[in-house]
């Protein structure tokens, strides 16, 4: 019966009209993706109307294109011109920038394209092979497992910081400060809002884009030329590089892609926080962890096929529940909705919706091709912006910094966050604080506390809701809680103990 | 999955900047001749904002209807989300657009009200907008995990769902942020109805606290109409409660109505899809609007719509627009005042539990 699904899937699929659409879907997204600020759910938000005429599966297609294609689009401006086009590229300007720099732009977005298609097919199909298991792993996460997953990411500042780890913490810390501004996510206690449009805080995405747009293009200022400071390479050599580069990778692919498919299965977490947990990852388990921020390739193979992965895995609790993990999600439920279909076990029922989720996965592997080949096919026009100079790349970069800041949720405020952040960023570069560091904070701040505060609601306060699981019957709190000690200290445990076999 | 309260310092300082702007449209309506735009409106797009983000309930209903409505208009609307404290982000701006009829918005009475209300906004007030109509209506029920339920013995009605928390069965009650109207609720439930919850837990909307009903971290908790379809569609969770005076059985056919066990809720549970318009704006611009809605919710396609989604598609005019928000405010507070003591003991209440927490 599953059979008969999968093969009715692949028949829908195959028609032309079917196969325009996915096109369509997945460059939308690459370009809403590339512009900063215009963020997945505010491009597939404008579609949506749009697919009232057509049938169901055409209509998911391009809402699941737009979608895919966007997570892939982010990374084209965070290696250009060290934007983060969606948040979930953040972690992709570390690595990609500094290879711009370097003059390996054509490399940089090669490995982008490869590692975001290479990621999203796998872990496509690891959805259709196990459904059910991601299911089951969906029921089990909940509010004291979403707390320890932000304190996982956190602990990574330990992993992530180069020299001074007391800045690193700071850095951290201040992160952590920046977003306990406005109304406590589930208090009624009001934090620093003396206005209105501070209500809701400071947006984190306002924050990313003046940490390091801004801040950069104040950098750049100062230099003459493009901003690729070394030759520019920008031919077919520099793409298979990057190509062969992510081949001979595939621990690091396979690894970031499972953590983007696992986080994103995760309600509230998402992209955003995988593709941190994905870079962090890559670092620690680095016998060269120092050369990463400088350009390492590694860095952008984990950010790129964390957060494709993460589309698999945001899939799993839309679709099966009808659980809005992020508003790209919430979207694509509207989606599916307005076309008679209903979030929930027949979706994945082959007397039900079955045929048409195959329908639906099998176009996101198609469009991950879609995205190898457009995304290859583009690198040596996109490479050049690099060798611009700098004159006329700093106030376009400015120009759509802002535009797209105030298109996030047209709030004032967000357009002096960027301003301010900009600056702060430029000096936390120059003085050698970890901006990686900072952002985590800022990305994490608000899940971790927001779910610490409902974990002990739970608990009636005890914090053996998160270590007793004999008690409270929560075996995956135990097993993040054992994580996050062992990130921690284990490389002093290590160090110990080299030295006490030295001895 | 509306507001939460904030105190009174905070929107007295956004006082003087809208006064001004708010001179500034007056000025721009009186140097108008007619003030109206004659009979040839609308002559140029328009801009329909939503105070909530892309995605949301509010948001679906105009992505639905606009479409709808362009055609009678024979111009194009432009959805224009400004999302923020609670959906009072978007008024305000509302409040200070011209009032030409080419703006317009939505807003949820009486939970906007409320909001206004709670969070003490004094910049404006919900009655300086200018009815046009409304377009639909949702509201709360409670769902239930289903395995909790059959531990329980089975709960499928209001009155086995008291009986399983005074009987220390079930664990949780999940409600939507603190200090929004679902506290509330959830408080009034306790106080009024014999609702014997162990803890009730907020959680960040209403996705969120459905999805812990779901996961069963909480044995029930508030979900929206529709979001009620979606959490019996998981299998793993059942609306057995209707706290709305409006008839959900052709939905869930076996759901326990609130008004059997005392007063109607509704003034609290139930929330319109009301089109506003800027303070001023002139009647004859809103009766073109208010037909373009009643034409956008008897179309066919908006049939279809409401019968697949679950959403409850009604039309008011302009009146019966008018009658829900207009006095709103007053309302709740006697409601408040009867049931709990005042906003004053409700804040107090709601930090009570903070601190039994901490």
């Amino acid at each position: 019966m599953t059979v008969e699904s999968f093969v009715g899937a692949i028949e829908a699929l195959l028609t032309v009209e079917t196969m325009i659409w996915l096109l369509a879907g997945v460059i939308i997204g690459i370009i809403v993706g590339g512009l900063p600020g215009l963020g997945p759910p505010l491009g597939m938000a404008i579609i949506l109307p749009l697919t009232l005429p057509l049938d169901a599966a055409n209509a998911i297609i391009l809402l699941v294109g737009v979608y895919s294609g966007s997570m892939y689009g982010g990374s084209i401006a965070a290696i250009l011109i060290n934007t983060p086009g969606v948040s979930s590229s953040a972690a992709t300007m570390f690595d990609g920038y500094p290879m711009s720099q370097q003059g390996r732009a054509a490399t940089a977005l090669a490995i982008s394209a490869t590692a975001s298609a290479f990621a999203g097919l796998f872990t496509i199909a690891a959805l259709i092979l196990f459904s059910p298991a991601l299911i089951e792993m969906v029921l089990a996460v909940g509010t004291p497992e979403r707390f320890l997953v932000a304190i996982l990411g956190l602990a990574m500042i330990t992993v992530v910081t180069r020299g001074s780890l007391a800045k690193g913490l700071l850095a951290g810390v201040a992160g952590l400060l920046v977003t306990t501004v406005g109304i406590a996510p589930m208090s009624l206690d009001q934090r620093y809002s003396e206005t209105m449009y501070l209500y809701d805080g400071i947006d984190f995405v306002a924050v990313l884009i003046g940490l390091f747009a801004i801040a950069e293009m104040m950098k750049l200022a100062g230099q003459e030329g493009g901003i690729a400071k070394d030759e520019v390479t920008i031919d077919r050599a520099g793409i298979t590089e990057g190509v062969r580069s992510t081949i001979n990778h595939p621990i690091t692919v396979f690894k970031s892609a499972n953590i983007g498919m696992i986080v994103g299965a995760i309600p509230g977490a998402g992209a955003t926080v995988s593709n941190f947990v994905a870079y962090s990852e890559a670092v620690r388990s680095s016998s060269d962890p120092d050369s990463f921020g400088s350009g390492n390739e590694i860095g952008v193979i984990a950010s790129e096929a964390s957060n494709n992965g993460t589309v698999a895995g945001s899939l799993v609790p839309a679709i099966s529940f009808g659980i809005p993990g992020s508003s790209s999600t919430a979207v694509l439920i509207g989606g599916l909705l307005m076309h008679d279909l209903r979030p929930g076990p027949s979706m994945f029922d082959p007397s039900g919706e079955l045929t048409l989720t195959y329908t639906m996965l099998l176009a996101l592997l198609v469009g991950n091709v879609v995205i190898l080949l457009f995304g290859l096919s583009m690198v040596t026009q996109l490479g050049y912006l690099t060798k611009i100079d700098t004159d006329y790349i700093i106030p376009m970069v400015i120009v759509l910094s802002f535009l797209g800041t105030y298109a996030l949720r047209i709030n004032p405020i967000d357009i002096l966050t960027v301003i301010v952040f900009g600056i702060i960023g430029f000096y936390m570069v120059r003085y050698n604080y970890s901006v990686i560091a900072f952002v985590l904070g800022v990305v994490l701040g608000d899940i971790a506390e927001e779910n610490l505060y409902t974990a002990l609601q739970l608990s009636d306060g005890s914090f053996m809701i998160f270590v007793n699981p004999l008690e409270y019957g929560r075996w995956l709190s135990l097993i993040l809680s054992v994580l996050i000690v062992l990130l921690i200290f284990g490389p002093y445990v290590k160090q110990w103990w080299e030295r006490r076999q030295a001895v | 999955m509306f507001s939460v309260i904030m105190d009174r310092r905070t929107f007295v300082q956004t006082t003087g900047a809208v006064g001004a702007v708010g001179l500034t449209g007056l000025a721009g309506c009186l140097g108008d001749d007619n003030g109206d735009n004659g009979d040839d409106f609308p002559s140029e797009s328009l801009t329909w904002m939503i105070p909530w983000g892309e995605g949301g309930g509010t948001d679906t209903y105009a992505r639905q209807m606009a479409p709808l409505m362009e055609d009678p208009l024979d111009q194009s609307i432009e959805i224009d989300n400004r999302e923020g404290a609670g959906s009072m982000l978007g008024s305000e701006w509302l409040v200070q657009q011209d009032p030409d009829g080419y703006t317009f918005g939505t807003v949820n009475p009486p939970g906007w009200s409320f909001t206004w209300r709670a969070q003490d906004v004094d910049a404006w007030e919900p009655e300086d907008l200018e009815p046009i109509a409304y377009s639909g209506v949702f509201g709360y029920t409670l769902i239930v995990n289903d395995d909790a339920a059959e531990d329980a013995g089975g709960i499928d009605d209001f009155e086995s769902l008291r009986d399983a928390y005074a009987d220390d069965e079930i664990s949780g009650f999940g409600y939507q942020g603190a200090g929004s109207d679902s506290h509330l609720t959830t408080l009034l439930l306790r106080e009024e109805y014999d609702l014997d919850y162990d803890s009730a837990v907020p959680y960040d909307g209403g996705g969120p606290t459905m999805e812990a009903v779901i996961g069963g971290e909480v044995a029930a908790g508030f979900a929206t109409n529709t979001s009620a379809v979606a959490a019996e569609e998981s299998g793993e969770a059942t609306a057995i409660v209707n706290l709305m005076d409006i008839d959900l059985d052709h939905v869930f056919p076996d759901i326990d109505p609130i008004t059997d066990y005392g007063d109607s809720l509704a003034w609290i549970t139930e929330f319109y899809q009301v089109q506003v318009a800027p303070p001023e704006t002139p009647e004859e611009e809103r009766e073109v609007l208010m037909d373009a809605i009643q034409e956008a919710t008897e179309h066919e396609e908006t049939q279809e719509w409401e019968e697949e989604t679950g959403n409850i598609v009604e039309f008011g005019d302009m009146d019966d627009a008018a009658d829900q928000y207009v006095g709103s405010v007053e309302e709740i507070e006697s409601q408040v005042d009867e049931s709990i003591g005042g906003f004053d003991e409700f804040q107090r209440l709601v930090e009570e539990e903070e601190d039994e927490e901490e």
